[in-house]
């Protein structure tokens, strides 16, 4: 399997790091003093409303936006003092896979195998098994512009994983996959999490947080509003809020009861008319 | 009729929001540029009409010979613009009509595809239009103005244009239709890159007939004299010759009757559009779907086998097979950018498409100087100085030509990253590697060029050139300067939304933007033109009283000098500069 490189490499691992993690744009505060450690090989889910500072927060981990305020540490390194160091065991898959069009997928990879100098001979045999495994092979010689959403998100994780990175970050990495592609990336993110790789990863969809997550951060207008297991959010929220305690909550009431679902009241009282 | 105002709406708004809505700048650029228009239409105008009033004064005892030069002068503008259009226009149409962004919308709402289509059409009339109303429009205005034509002239003359732009727009899309129909996107694309370049090769072609017709005229009366020869008036079947009658016959009211001028250029343009509206209907939806595909066919056919025999996802990979890279390259972050922008820059035919036409204007500047060039047998050292003027003209021209092709390709080195910067902001590149693969490229597209030329030039009979180890290494440096100039610009003002879509597998966009291409090509001029002065220093030196001591060796010697210690200062102050933008750039900053 693909993916069995990795344990070895993760040993000692420290994961991710943030303190007091803080971007404005002009006057508008997208994160405000974000504090957040997730461990070697974590399964961490990040929730929020849409412009809660998700991306933002991601954007600032992987090293492509620089913070107003804080740091950010990949296993142990300063991602904004060594960012060359922290960016080779980083990979990152964005919410909208914009990957180079005129490129084939062999000659994608091949790129991204020479930027991160990896072996050639290895990163070769691992592309196509990374490509066997995401069901790419068969047009692995065409140019990817012709290809749909889903399949440019299949590619963009195929080249996230293809150095073996000890972190991943993903930017809703469901969104427009079919479920047979949805559920393959499932496996392969849980999969990437036993063998000792850091998945840090954004959604909206609260099922999979449920049912994957190791631990949930629900992040809202660039405040962490909580932060633990789904069992520690849920007996936190019962405490905060008269009208959950005693219920059996899903994570969508949660998520809705911290970060003040009054939109969803509204939408619920115009269907019922 | 309603549906086609409905399908106007979405461009009329953009176009009203460009100069009432947005920021001050952008309403300020909205305006400079109809400016730009304007003045140059001024300018065309004042010079149309000096001409007419000259050859009215030469010629206005000859009245006959007079008419014949009008004629053929105005026949000769209209063909010009057609040309223009003819040479940027096709490729215009096809992208107004099958890459635009909202046809995926449009077409996918209750609208008639034929309203579409017109609303398509109409735009790119109206685009054409514009052109033509600046160039043929203003030299009409100042014919008319020096024979003090009435008010009804004018808007005659617009209208004709109407007509004109009409008839040239419905054909070509009517040509483009016909072509999509029955050819797939991405070769359709190639074909129609190749048919305009063949139009401007012939345009080319016929510039040099005629001039190899004409006897070199040494005067302005020889010159008109000439233009009463060139027959292009007597072609009375072509839609230049109804517009220059039309033009007369409003102006002068006598020579040309308006069934041979006005009546004929009316109903072309009439009925070229019925014929492309006609084609629309038929071909219009199908011809766009098939723009959108980009899979050959040989891959669709490779597919459909490995689909039909059931061998998709379940064979183990044989040991050749589990290897898809070439394999035996030691890894690079300069050559792996190097290599996938030069990937790019191969499959995007608008960008090369500019090297070829620069370097059909090379060969046709060799012709020409092979031509006319020769020794003046009565007067050696007069013949000595032009040779040596004309060498250096060459040399310098080569790397204009580079320039040229420098603002259309290595000018947007970064910009070509597109929606894709995130990857390269995300992975462990060396500023310096990745600003050296930049420069890298930026250097080889528009060095490649001036080479070629000056080999081309070298390889000439008559043609002057400087011995090739002079040559090359000065093209190679000053090369390099233009290549860092042009990029050090890129790195600060990078478009990335432009390189986008021109990444785009469809092509989806057309080319860089004639605004950036003109900034580029001033950047880059100014350090040709300063080597220029620094490589010419031998010649003019001893007029300096600063330097008139000074011995031709030593000149030649402190030429050389100042030469390279530029080359050096220019590269190391921009890869200096870029590189220190380019680590800020690689965190977001």
């Amino acid at each position: 399997m693909a993916l069995a490189a990795v344990r070895s490499s993760s040993e000692g691992f420290q994961g991710i790091r943030t303190e007091g993690l803080t971007k404005r744009f002009g006057s508008r505060t997208a994160v405000d003093g974000l504090d957040l450690q997730v461990n070697a090989g974590e399964l961490f889910c990040f929730l929020g409303p849409n412009g809660a500072g998700k991306t933002t927060t991601i954007k600032m981990i992987i090293g492509t936006l620089v913070p107003t305020e804080g740091r950010v540490f990949v296993d142990g390194i300063d991602v904004y003092k060594e960012p060359l160091k922290a960016k080779q065991i980083l990979g990152y898959v964005p919410d909208q896979p914009n990957l180079y069009e005129k490129l084939t997928p062999v000659e994608f990879l091949s790129f991204i195998a020479d930027v991160y100098r990896l072996d050639k001979a290895r990163a070769s045999k691992r592309a196509n098994e990374l490509l066997e495994m995401f069901g790419l092979s068969s047009r692995k010689h065409e140019q990817m512009g012709s290809f749909s959403h889903g399949m440019k998100q299949k590619m963009a994780l195929t080249a996230a994983l293809l150095h073996e990175p000890k972190v991943l970050l993903l930017d809703e990495p469901t969104v427009g996959l079919d479920p047979k592609s949805a559920r393959i990336i499932k496996d392969i993110l849980r999969g990437l999490c036993d063998r000792g790789v850091t998945v840090f990863m954004s959604t909206h969809i609260l099922e999979i947080a449920e049912r994957m997550a190791d631990r949930v951060g629900i992040i809202q207008n660039g405040k962490l509003r909580a932060v633990g297991t789904v069992d520690e959010l849920r007996s936190f929220a019962q405490k905060s809020s008269e009208k959950l305690q005693g219920t059996q909550m899903t994570l969508e009431d949660l998520f809705l009861e911290l970060t003040g679902g009054t939109e969803y009241e509204e939408v619920a009282r115009y269907l019922e008319g | 009729m309603r549906d086609l105002l409905i399908a106007l709406r979405p461009d009329w708004l953009a176009f009203r929001n460009s100069f009432m809505a947005g920021s001050a700048k952008k309403k300020l650029s909205a305006f400079g540029q109809i400016g730009v228009l304007v003045v140059v239409a001024w300018l065309i105008a004042v010079g149309a009409f000096k001409a007419t009033v000259f050859a009215r004064e030469v010629f206005g005892n000859y009245l006959d010979l007079l008419h014949l030069i009008e004629l053929n002068l105005l026949s000769s503008v209209s063909l010009a613009g057609f040309v223009f259009l003819l040479m940027t226009g096709v490729r215009d149409i096809y992208s107004s009509f099958y890459e635009s962004g909202d046809l995926a919308y449009l077409l996918s709402t209750p609208l008639r595809v034929e309203a579409v289509f017109f609303a398509k059409l109409f735009k790119s009339m109206l685009s054409n239009l514009l052109i033509l109303a600046m160039f043929e429009g203003a030299a009409f205005a100042g014919y008319g103005a020096a024979y003090g034509a009435g008010a009804l002239y004018y808007p005659a003359a617009l209208v004709s244009l109407v007509f004109a732009s009409a008839l040239f727009t419905a054909l070509s899309s009517a040509l483009v239709m016909v072509i999509m129909r029955f050819v797939p996107g991405q070769r359709m694309k190639q074909l129609v890159m190749v048919a305009s370049l063949s139009l401007s090769a012939v345009f080319l072609f016929i510039s040099q007939w005629i001039s190899a017709r004409t006897t070199s005229p040494s005067d302005s009366i020889q010159l008109l004299q000439s233009a009463g020869q060139w027959q292009l008036g007597k072609m009375n079947y072509m839609p230049h010759v109804w517009l220059a009658k039309t033009v007369i016959a409003f102006a002068k009211k006598y020579d040309y009757g308006m069934l041979e001028s006005f009546v004929p250029l009316a109903a072309a343009g009439i009925v070229s559009v019925l014929i492309a509206g006609f084609l629309a209907k038929h071909t219009f939806l199908t011809g766009w779907s098939s723009s959108q595909e980009v899979e050959a066919r040989r891959r669709r056919r490779e597919r459909a086998a490995v689909q039909e025999t059931g061998r998709e996802g379940r064979s183990v990979p044989s040991a050749a097979e589990s290897q898809v890279f070439a394999l035996g390259k030691k890894p690079s972050e300069f050559l792996a950018v190097l290599r996938k922008d030069l990937l790019v820059l191969l499959r995007t035919p608008t960008m090369w498409y500019s090297i070829v036409v620069v370097l059909i204007v090379m060969g046709f500047m060799g012709f020409n100087i092979s031509r006319s060039s020769g020794i003046d047998e009565f007067n050696p050292e007069a013949a000595e100085v032009e040779a040596t003027a004309l060498k250096a003209l060459l040399l310098f021209m080569s790397l204009f030509m580079g320039a040229s092709v420098n603002a259309r390709s290595g000018s947007i080195a970064v910009s070509l990253e597109g929606n894709s910067w995130w990857m390269i902001q995300s992975m462990p590149i060396r500023p310096g590697a990745y600003y050296r693969s930049k420069l890298a490229f930026s250097f080889l597209t528009s060095s490649a060029v001036s080479l070629l030329a000056i080999a081309v030039l070298s390889l000439m009979p008559n043609v002057p050139s400087y011995p090739l180890y002079i040559s090359i290494p000065v093209v190679i440096a000053v090369g390099s300067v233009l290549a860092a100039s042009s990029l050090l610009i890129d790195i600060f003002y990078p478009d990335f939304s432009l390189a986008g879509s021109l990444n785009d597998p469809t092509g989806r966009r057309r080319n860089v933007p004639v605004g950036r291409q003109m900034i580029s090509l001033v950047v880059s001029v100014l350090p040709v033109l300063l080597f220029g002065a620094v490589f010419a220093f031998p010649f003019y030196y001893s007029g300096l009283r600063l330097f008139a001591w000074v011995s031709p060796s030593v000149a030649k010697a402190v030429t050389v000098a100042v030469f390279i210690g530029l080359t050096i200062a220019a590269n190391w102050v921009c890869y200096a500069l870029g590189t220190k933008r380019l680590s800020q750039m690689f965190v977001g900053a």
